[in-house]
């Protein structure tokens, strides 16, 4: 375990870290929802639209 | 060249290539990140002054560093989209502004944490650094905004082109402020003459974070233009037979 003290910045530093890996994760979850998003609405809209004809 | 460029510039092909590329983009730099890492964390050495503190540069330069590659990616996006009236550089210019504000809010955050022990505060008003960063942030903010308050794509695509062009003025600014300014923040230890001022195995992990995070950054990026494309180019044939390909049901 000792490996994982910094010393007095042991907060400091795996704080850092540990936030980056939260945006990280947010950012990729974000771009895959909105893609997934648009996907989805561009169905319900093409079938509409093909059903009208 | 040039066939090959406008072949890529065209959507559908855009769409279809770029879904190839994201994977390798996330899996190259999850392996540059992951030994970065753990470099960074336990193989670097102390450093003499500032002791296991240190370790916070390597997530904070990949992020500041991201932070004012995606204004540039955005601002020249802009550029490319007012003057040649391409429709791709105005979706990669949209998509990067997300990204970029995550970045900076990152970089200003393990910047602030590394603050508190350094210099003794979390934040400094007036600092030149600091201050400009921020401001970056709060330009990415008004980007966002501004095109959200536009319903018509391609006027949010002009006004916001114009923002994100000004706003631009700011990146040489924030890249020489610790230069023309006296700040509390330190001068670049990776670009000064003479060569980076650290040893090799301090150097090759924070080399690989910002390797690692300028893939994972294109992965995003990627990811989010082909988000863009479609919606944009929602009324295509192309996306409508990508959607509801021949022979499928209604």
């Amino acid at each position: 375990m000792e490996i994982f003290m910094m010393g007095k910045y042991s907060v400091h530093v795996w704080s850092s870290f540990g936030i980056t890996a939260v945006v990280l994760i947010i950012c990729v979850l974000q771009a895959r929802h909105r893609h997934r998003q648009v996907l989805s609405d561009l169905r319900v809209r093409i079938k509409a639209m093909e059903s009208e004809q | 060249m040039w066939s090959f460029l406008h072949k890529l510039a065209s959507p559908p092909h855009f769409y279809g290539l770029s879904a190839k590329m994201i994977p390798w983009f996330y899996a190259a730099g999850l392996v540059a990140v992951a030994y970065g890492t753990i470099a960074g964390l336990f193989y670097a050495p102390a450093d003499e002054e500032m002791n296991d503190g240190f370790r916070i540069i390597y997530v904070h330069v990949p992020a500041a560093f991201i932070s004012m590659s995606a204004y540039m990616v955005m601002a020249l996006g802009a550029g490319i989209g007012l003057i040649w009236r391409m429709k791709l550089a105005h979706a990669v210019a949209a998509s990067a502004a997300p990204l970029g504000a995550w970045f900076t809010f990152l970089a200003l955050i393990t910047g602030s944490i590394w603050g508190r022990p350094m210099w003794g505060t979390w934040w400094e008003w007036g600092d030149p650094r600091l201050t400009s960063e921020l401001l970056m942030l709060f330009l990415y903010f008004g980007y966002l905004a501004l095109r959200a308050a536009i319903d018509d794509t391609a006027k949010a695509d002009k006004a916001s082109a114009v923002l994100a062009l000004v706003g631009a003025v700011n990146i040489p600014i924030i890249h020489f402020s610790v230069e023309w300014w006296t700040s509390l923040h330190q001068g670049s230890t990776l670009l000064k003459s003479g060569g980076p001022g650290m040893p090799p195995d301090m150097l090759y992990p924070l080399l690989a974070m910002i390797l690692g995070f300028v893939l994972l950054f294109a992965a995003l990026l990627l990811t989010r233009v082909r988000t863009e494309v479609l919606h944009r180019e929602r009324r295509t044939r192309w996306v409508r037979k990508l959607i509801m390909p021949a022979g499928e049901p209604a």
